[in-house]
C-alpha cells in the first residue's frame, strides 16, 4: 500500500500565545504502512488525542527515532501538554539537533510552562542564527516585555520591524513598551502603524486599535478613544476586554445606554471575570437600576473571592 | 458547592474499568513527591471525589456521568493544575495533569535537562532523592553514590550533578563538590541555582577572576541578579581593576534592588578605601552594619572599620 502522504497544519490557540504552526507529517516518519494511515486518519479527522496515542505508541516501539519523538511533542503541544512537549523535544534533541520549527515550537511550549527563561535561551539562540526571520525576535520582545526589561523589548521590536515592516504584532508590542515607558506620543504612533498595517494586511486582531484607544482614554482624549475601541469591537465584537475598555470610555462621554450595552457584552463573553461585573454593577447603580446593580455587585464579590473586601 | 470529600479507593493494578478514567499526575521538576498527590474530580452539581495517585503519579478516578467535570491534582510546594476530563490523555501514561513547582524563577531554579534525562539516570536520581529523605548519615552517602551513578549515566543531567554537589559540600569536599557544581553548569548553563554555591567557593579560596567569570555567566542567564553583581564588582576590585568595580556599584545602584540593597554600602566603602578615601569609606562600612549585617563581608566590614580605627 502507497503510504498516505500529508501534511497537517495545526492551528494552536494556546492560552495567551499567538496563532502558530505545528507540522506533523506522517509520510516522514518511520511508520509502519498500517500506522501511517492510521495517523493520517487521526489527523485529517483532527482527532489530536488518538493522534497523540498513536504517536506514543510508536514512540514505544521505536524509542530511537529522533523524528518520532519530535511527532509526538507536536501533538502533545496540540493537546496542550506543555510540560510533555517540552520534555519530548528535549529528547528528540539528544538524538539529533532540532529543526528551527521545532525550536521555536519548544520555546513556545517553555512560555506556556510559564518558563520563559528557558525559552529566551532557544530564542535568542535562534534571533542569531537566522537573523532575518522576524517571529524570534518578536518572541523575545514579549519575554522582555514580561521581565518589564523595556529597553530590551524595545531594540527587539524594531529589529522584528526592521525585517518586516508590516508585522502588526511587532508595532503593537513596540507601542506597549513604549507606554510602558511613559514615551505616550511614540507609543500612540506605534499603535497607529500597528492598525494600518494589520488593515492592510486583512488581519482580525482588535488588541492594536484596543491598545491605542486605552492610551487615548488615559490621556483624557475620549472621542478618539472611542473611535479606536469601536474599530477594535469591530474586528472582534466579542472580545471582553475591548468592550469593557469601550464601556468605560463612553461612560466618561457621558452615554450610559451605550456604556452599559458594551459593558454587558463584556460580561457575556466573559461571565468569570470580577472586573467585568464590577463595572456593570456601578454603571447600573448610577443609571437607578438598583437590582441590577445588587445582582452584579453579588457576581463580582463571589469572583472576586477575598479580594474583594480588601 | 459545598464538597464533600469522599475518598475513592483506586484501583491502578490491573485492566482499567469502563467505570474508571484514569490519568497520570507529574511534576515538572522531576523530583519524586515527599507525599502522594491528590487527586480531585469536580462535577457540576455533584460531590466532589477524592483520591491519591500512587508514587509513579497514576491514579483512577470513577467516570463522571455529566460533562463539563475537571480534574484537580494538589501537592505542598507546587502550584495545582486542573484539567477538563474530555482533555485528559487517552493512555495514562502520557502525563495529564502537570503540577508546577512554586516560586519565582530568580530563585531555585529547574534545568531544562532533568526531564529528558536519560530513563535508567532518572531511575538512580529518583532512589537518590528518596534514600536522602530517609535521613541520617548513611543514607547521606548511599544518596551520593546514587547520583553520582545518576550523572554516570547521564553525564547532561543537571540537577544530579546539582545534588551530588550538594552532598559531598556536605562533608567538605570542596574540590569534588565544585567539579560536580561546574559539571552541572556545564550541561546546563541556564541552571541557575549552581551559580551561588560555586560562587562561594572561588570567593572562599579566593580565586578572584573564576568567580568574576562565573558572576559574568550568571548575570548573562539572569540579568539583575544583585548578589553577581556585588561579587562580580568585589571580585573586580581584588583584582585591581577598579573601573569594572565601579561599573558594578552603577549597575547596582541603577538597579531594582539598589536602594534597599545594603551591600552596596560595603561595596562602596571598598571603593572609597581604594581611592584612598577611608573616612568616607568607614561611614559607608558603619551605614552597612547599621542595617543588622551579618556575615563573611560584615566581619570584613567589623575589621576594615577595626583596623582604620587603630591607625
Amino acid at each position: 500500500m502507497k503510504p498516505t502522504i500529508l501534511a497537517v497544519l495545526i492551528p494552536v490557540f494556546a492560552a495567551r500565545l499567538p496563532a502558530q504552526l505545528v507540522a506533523i507529517d506522517p509520510g516522514a516518519l518511520p511508520l509502519s504502512d498500517t500506522s501511517r494511515m492510521e495517523l493520517s486518519g487521526f489527523l485529517r479527522g483532527q482527532q489530536w488525542l488518538e493522534a497523540e496515542t498513536a504517536l506514543y505508541r510508536s514512540v514505544r516501539e521505536n524509542p530511537a527515532s529522533a523524528e518520532l519523538r519530535k511527532a509526538l511533542a507536536a501533538a502533545h503541544f496540540r493537546n496542550e501538554r506543555y510540560l510533555a512537549a517540552a520534555t519530548e523535544y528535549g529528547r528528540a534533541a539528544r538524538m539529533a539537533p532540532l529543526d528551527p520549527g521545532s525550536r521555536f515550537t519548544l520555546a513556545a511550549a517553555y512560555i506556556a510552562l510559564e518558563r520563559r527563561h528557558w525559552a529566551r535561551r532557544e530564542l535568542e539562540s535562534l534571533a542569531a542564527e537566522y537573523p532575518r526571520n522576524p517571529l524570534y525576535p518578536h518572541w523575545l520582545a514579549g519575554i522582555y516585555q514580561h521581565y518589564q526589561w523595556f529597553d530590551r523589548a524595545i531594540v527587539e521590536s524594531r529589529k522584528a520591524i526592521e525585517i518586516n515592516p508590516d508585522f502588526s504584532s511587532a508595532h503593537d508590542r513596540l507601542g506597549q513598551c513604549l507606554e510602558a515607558l511613559g514615551r505616550t506620543a511614540e507609543a500612540l504612533a506605534a499603535y497607529a502603524k500597528a492598525e494600518q498595517v494589520g488593515r492592510a494586511a486583512g488581519e482580525r486582531s482588535a488588541w492594536p486599535s484596543y491598545h491605542r484607544g486605552s492610551l487615548l482614554r488615559q490621556g483624557g482624549k475620549f472621542e478618539e478613544a472611542v473611535a479606536a475601541l469601536e474599530r477594535a469591537a469591530a474586528l472582534e465584537p466579542r472580545n471582553a476586554e475591548v468592550q469593557h475598555e469601550l464601556g468605560l470610555t463612553l461612560d466618561r462621554l457621558n452615554r450610559p445606554d451605550e456604556a452599559l450595552a458594551a459593558l454587558r457584552v463584556a460580561v457575556e463573553a466573559e461571565p468569570g471575570e470580577a472586573k467585568f461585573h464590577y463595572a456593570l454593577s456601578r454603571l447600573q447603580r448610577r443609571t437607578g437600576d438598583i437590582d441590577g446593580a445588587r445582582a452584579s455587585l453579588a457576581r463580582f464579590q463571589r469572583l472576586a473571592g477575598g479580594e474583594a473586601g480588601r | 458547592m459545598r464538597s464533600r470529600a469522599a475518598f475513592y479507593s483506586l484501583a491502578l493494578a490491573g485492566s482499567a474499568l469502563a467505570s474508571e478514567v484514569r490519568g497520570r499526575a507529574i511534576v515538572d521538576d522531576g523530583i519524586p513527591p515527599a507525599e502522594p498527590i491528590r487527586v480531585e474530580l469536580h462535577c457540576p452539581g455533584a460531590e466532589t471525589v477524592t483520591g491519591a495517585a500512587d508514587p509513579d503519579g497514576r491514579f483512577a478516578l470513577p467516570m463522571p456521568a455529566t460533562d463539563g467535570c475537571r480534574i484537580t491534582a494538589t501537592l505542598s510546594g507546587y502550584t495545582s493544575a486542573t484539567v477538563p476530563v474530555d482533555r485528559l490523555p487517552l493512555d495514562p501514561e502520557i502525563a495529564g495533569v502537570e503540577l508546577r513547582r512554586e516560586g519565582k524563577w530568580q530563585g531555585y531554579t529547574l534545568s531544562r535537562t532533568t526531564l529528558a534525562a536519560l530513563p535508567a539516570a532518572q531511575v538512580s536520581f529518583s532512589e537518590g532523592v528518596r534514600t536522602l529523605r530517609g535521613g541520617g548519615q548513611a543514607n547521606m552517602s548511599k544518596a551520593e553514590l546514587l547520583f553520582a551513578r545518576a550523572v554516570e549515566q547521564d553525564p547532561q543531567f543537571a540537577e544530579a550533578w546539582f545534588q551530588l554537589a550538594r552532598l559531598r559540600l556536605a562533608r567538605a569536599d570542596v574540590a569534588a563538590a565544585r567539579v560536580a557544581l561546574r559539571s552541572a553548569l556545564a550541561a546546563d548553563s541556564w541552571f541557575l541555582s549552581p551559580y551561588r554555591p560555586l560562587l562561594m567557593l572561588e570567593l572562599g579560596e579566593e580565586r578572584w577572576s573564576e568567580a568574576r567569570e562565573l558572576c559574568r555567566q550568571w548575570l548573562d542567564s539572569s540579568p539583575g541578579v544583585t548578589d553577581a553583581l556585588l561579587y562580580g564588582a568585589l571580585s573586580s576590585l581584588e583584582m585591581n581593576d577598579l573601573a569594572a568595580a565601579k561599573e558594578g556599584l552603577g549597575a547596582i545602584e541603577a538597579g531594582p534592588d539598589g536602594a534597599s540593597f545594603a551591600a552596596v554600602h560595603y561595596l562602596r566603602g571598598r571603593i572609597l578605601e581604594r581611592e584612598g578615601h577611608p573616612a568616607e569609606a568607614g561611614a559607608e562600612y558603619r551605614e552597612y552594619l547599621s542595617a543588622g549585617a551579618e556575615g563573611p563581608l560584615a566581619e570584613e566590614a567589623r575589621a576594615r572599620l577595626a583596623k582604620a580605627g587603630s591607625r
